[in-house]
């Protein structure tokens, strides 16, 4: 036996343990900044209502040089979606990930640029899928990252994390990631044992500057916050809907604070939703930031948004792109928002989200992007 | 030395040898360090409070079903060789099943809370039985959380998922409750 030993720890001696290599990457890609080159969408049939009306919309309004890849349980499955939103003009591929899935790509990876030119884009996946155990397509959403690498092995690696999070909990732009509150509590003493040390792993593996939220609404942040370019965030704000919505329910003589938009109990206009996105404000202008504040309208359940942030910009040149979600029977809401991009600088093309909002997200929920030039 | 002998310490040592390799081959896995198919955590989750380390299990192994009033074996242990205080609040909440398709799941609502003290002795463990009296609901995620009460951090901070399992109406496919 000894002599085993010894003979075991030379072999290790001489070949070295294999370390599970990491492969290298470069930044978090930024939310705001270049041409949106390719994009990555979930189809699955059975969220057809909830997606298809805004896959319509938003890939009719691409322009053709982006390419779509398409992440489907199966062939069927891709051709119900060709049969359901019909011709558009940018390239469609299919990724056929051979499993169940739900339709919300964001939040399945972080895209990690490469770290030299020419290289491969990195997914960056989360350790784990919440309720994988109990619903088989949180457990094929797990997969999604190393289905994609595998379809596109040429331009894509996938990469897990030993940390918990969801896609959606981080908003980057060239400079900063903003993390949301949740990422630390899903985290904290699961797989790291302090704070500092989860932001040093976010450090070393987003190559940003982080900024861990500590005060946020309980949601991802596309759902209250958009980094619009040049120093800028745009804050979500309830007040400024309350306005609104008050003058949108006056002439049916209804109170304003009741079954608007089939928000669960209502809006939500209270002291304390109101402080959480205004810290959100406080906390990104001493991170410097020129803040911007925008209609939100949140329900009482905390989840269902009329939100105006969870957008996808593209930048062309000198042009500025946003497709910006909208919502049918909330048209002054819809108006004043596309306000405040237009005061942007931004060019605003509509999304109809009305059908994915009830599901607690919308158009930036459903995209992830890829690639950006 | 006989030929026999030489075979046998030779078999063993070859054995020993692949063993020692093969346990020292893998790398390691921590939150920093990636890998293509991280492993399950090692440990269960405990709440570590003044070097008090703190679990939660379902009461003899048993699987939950709807309609159910769940009992927890909530297990402390004192790694320190000083006495130590600590206040946990145990909480148990339910999620609906039926949010297969939105992005999130919905808010958990409370169904139960307890706050408990426990004194222990240096390197002393406890174990003692939670009964919850409250009926489980159907079709839903339930999980039941650990907090230090004597953190000054807001609660959710300080809240550590120990347990987590779903029900069904009639027994079908059900659940082993497991500790995250």
């Amino acid at each position: 036996m000894i002599l085993g030993l010894a003979g075991g720890a030379g072999i290790l001696a001489l070949t070295g343990s294999p370390q599970r290599t990491v492969t290298p990457s470069g930044p978090i890609l930024s939310e705001c900044d270049g041409h949106l080159r390719e994009l990555v969408l979930h189809y699955e049939p059975a969220a057809k209502a909830i997606v298809a009306p805004i896959y319509r919309d938003f890939l009719r309004a691409l322009d053709r040089d982006v390419s779509v890849h398409l992440v489907c349980p199966d062939r069927a499955g891709f051709e119900d979606f060709v049969a359901t939103v019909g011709q558009v003009p940018c390239r469609i591929s299919p990724i056929l990930a051979g499993h169940p899935m739900t339709a919300w790509s964001r939040d399945r990876w972080v895209a990690l640029t490469p770290a030299a030119p020419g290289g491969a884009t990195t997914l960056w996946s989360p350790r784990g899928e919440a309720g994988q155990e109990v619903w088989p397509a949180r457990a094929g959403d797990e997969r999604i990252g190393r289905d994609i690498a595998a379809a596109l092995p040429k331009s894509v690696q996938a990469r897990r994390s030993g940390l918990y999070f969801d896609g959606g909990d981080f908003l980057a732009d060239e400079e900063t990631v903003f993390v949301v509150p949740r990422v630390l509590q899903r985290n904290l003493q699961q797989t790291v044992c302090t704070r500092e040390e989860l932001l040093g792993i976010l450090s070393r593996e987003l190559k940003r500057r982080v900024i861990l939220l500590d005060e946020a609404p309980d949601h991802h942040a596309g759902m209250f916050m958009a980094s619009v370019g040049g120093k800028t965030m745009l804050v979500g704000d309830p007040s400024l809907a309350r306005e609104l919505i008050s003058v949108e329910m006056a002439p049916h003589d209804r109170a304003p604070t009741i079954d608007f938009m089939g928000l669960p109990g209502g809006p939500d206009f209270s002291a304390q939703t109101q402080h959480l996105f205004d810290a959100v404000a406080g906390q990104c202008a001493a991170a410097g930031y020129r803040i911007v504040r925008i209609p939100v309208l949140p329900a009482q359940d905390r989840r269902t948004y009329l939100t105006y942030v969870n957008v996808l910009i593209d930048e062309q040149g000198n042009r500025r792109l946003v497709f910006l979600p909208v919502y049918r029977g909330a048209e002054r809401l819809n108006a004043a928002a596309r306000a405040v991009w237009e005061s942007l600088g931004y060019e605003v093309r509509p999304v109809d989200c009305t059908s994915a909002y009830r599901h607690f997200g919308c158009l930036h929920c459903l995209v992830n992007v890829l690639r950006r030039d | 030395m006989k030929k026999k002998d030489i075979l046998t310490i030779a078999t063993a040592a070859l054995g020993t040898a692949t063993l020692t390799v093969t346990a020292f081959w893998a790398g390691p896995l921590d939150a920093g360090h990636d890998a293509e198919a991280p492993a399950p955590l090692a440990a269960k989750t405990r709440l570590v409070a003044h070097g008090v380390e703190i679990g939660l299990a379902a009461s003899g192994g048993r699987i939950f079903q709807a309609g159910e009033q769940p009992e927890f074996e909530l297990t402390a242990t004192n790694t320190t060789n000083q006495t130590a205080n600590v206040s946990v609040c145990v909480t148990m909440t339910a999620s609906s099943l039926a949010d297969a398709l939105s992005r999130t799941v919905r808010l958990p609502a409370v169904m139960w809370w307890q706050e408990q003290i426990v004194s222990l002795g240096p390197n002393e463990t406890k174990t003692l039985t939670l009964a919850t009296r409250t009926n489980l609901p159907a079709k839903s995620v339930i999980s039941v959380s650990l907090h230090d009460l004597d953190q000054k951090a807001p609660t959710p901070l300080a809240a550590i998922v120990a347990l987590s399992f779903a029900t069904t109406t009639n027994g079908a496919s059900p659940f082993v409750a497991s500790a995250r």
